[in-house]
């Protein structure tokens, strides 16, 4: 009757051991079921989710069509419409050029607006009528080139026999492309959303203003070919080259002759004009 | 008593055991064809969702019958990067209210309609005389 510790131990060996096979087959049977469970519940939810991320895309895509058509309108009528605060966006130094180095300098340089009424805790809901969602609006802004600034400034031969409407026309087209301005329209359906970009260059034109000798002049074009070069304005004497010399233009960089966005990817800097006017 | 010993160290399962074994084992097979029927449902219930689904974009990209709806003028406040923060109106956008009907055949062979909503662009010259009263704030 003497046992030992040991040969209790070796007694009891298998004592326990069916219950904890029952328990791990039943965990293992729980857990595949639960599995299956998941999977199914989550292919149903991704269904379902489907038509309203087409919501989503027709809403983004829309509005996004919207605003192009806002900035290729270039309506300066009010201060606060989309085309005017797109090019504040672009001039004002406050907001800084898009910066894409770091996750979290790209999302500081990324600047977001929302539609009035919208509601933090949850972005789909908002107080555009029911079933148009919620907006938002981000923008950022990349510095693809030269700036007004960089247009040379230049002279042109003096000659009474030049047809100077080409060169002039040439010189007031140059084209000065400096910021691109990325747009994404984020539209939000209750739980799904849908983000839609575009990008626009910005391109403007400049006056181009000629003197000689220290006087303004300006070219008046005859309809039928030709034309004069005018002191001071287009009723004023014509201009006499007597002593030859150069017709000096310098570009008149404070305000723009034309804007307008276009949309695609910048890369040419300044096009147009004759060679002497670009960089 | 050496022999009960050895009758002892030759001792299958109890009769309570196997059967309670069994009861857990059946349960566990409940809980297994549950989940396969339910995950077979859902796998049909799918089916008929991702048809449903195809018909309607099908439908709504044949579709060109947009109905322009009402106009509203939306404003647009400064947000910081977390939308965590709402600042002042900076912007405005006046913005049709538009609408598109899709009618598809669903997976019962039954005529179905479903609204899709969009924005349009202000017409010209209706947004000369748009009036600053509706919604957005």
């Amino acid at each position: 009757m003497r046992h030992t510790g040991w040969q209790q131990l070796k007694a009891n060996e298998k004592k326990g051991v069916s219950m904890a096979v029952v328990l791990c087959v039943s965990a293992f049977f729980i857990a595949f079921a639960a599995a299956i469970l998941y999977t199914a519940g989550l292919m149903t939810a991704q269904s379902n989710l489907r038509l309203k991320e087409e919501r989503c895309y027709q809403l983004a895509k829309s509005y996004a069509k919207v605003l192009d058509g806002e900035l290729k309108a270039g309506n300066t009528s009010s201060g606060t419409n989309f085309y005017m605060f797109a090019n504040s966006f672009l001039e004002n130094s406050q907001y800084a050029v898009y910066n894409d180095e770091t996750a979290s300098s790209a999302e500081a340089t990324k600047y977001k607006f929302v539609a009035d009424g919208t509601n933090i805790e949850d972005l789909s809901k908002g107080k555009i009528e029911d079933g148009y969602g919620n907006l938002c609006i981000s923008l950022a802004k990349e510095k693809v080139g030269s700036s007004a600034g960089d247009l040379k400034n230049g002279e042109l031969d003096v000659s009474t026999a030049t047809d100077y409407t080409a060169q002039i026309e040439a010189l007031q087209n140059t084209v000065v492309r400096q910021y691109v301005l990325m747009i994404g329209v984020t539209a939000y359906y209750e739980d799904a959303s849908y983000t839609y970009t575009a990008e626009y260059t910005r391109e403007e034109t400049y006056d181009v203003k000629f003197t000689y000798k220290g006087q303004n002049i300006i070219w008046v074009a005859n309809e039928t070919g030709g034309g004069v070069w005018k002191v001071g304005s287009t009723a004023g004497n014509e201009c006499v080259f007597s002593d030859g010399g150069k017709i000096e233009y310098t570009y008149q960089t404070s305000e723009p002759l034309s804007r307008k966005f276009v949309e695609d990817t910048g890369e040419i800097t300044i096009t147009g004009g004759n060679g002497d006017a670009q960089n | 008593m050496h022999r009960i010993k050895r009758i002892k160290a030759k001792a299958g399962e109890t009769l309570v055991e196997v059967m309670a074994s069994m009861f857990i084992f059946l349960i566990m097979f409940g809980v297994l064809e549950g989940a396969i029927s339910y995950s077979n449902s859902a796998l049909k219930k799918n089916k008929e969702i991702r048809a449903d689904n195809a018909a309607v974009l099908e439908g709504l990209q044949s579709s060109e019958e947009t109905v322009t709806g009402s106009q509203k003028k939306i404003r647009f406040r400064a947000a910081d990067s977390g939308l965590t923060q709402i600042g002042n109106v900076v912007f405005s956008v006046d913005a049709t209210l538009d609408s598109k009907q899709v009618t598809y055949t669903d997976a019962e062979k039954q005529q179905q309609n479903i609204t899709f909503y969009l924005y349009g662009p202000v017409a010209a010259s209706s947004e000369s005389g748009q009036t600053d009263t509706e919604g957005g704030d």
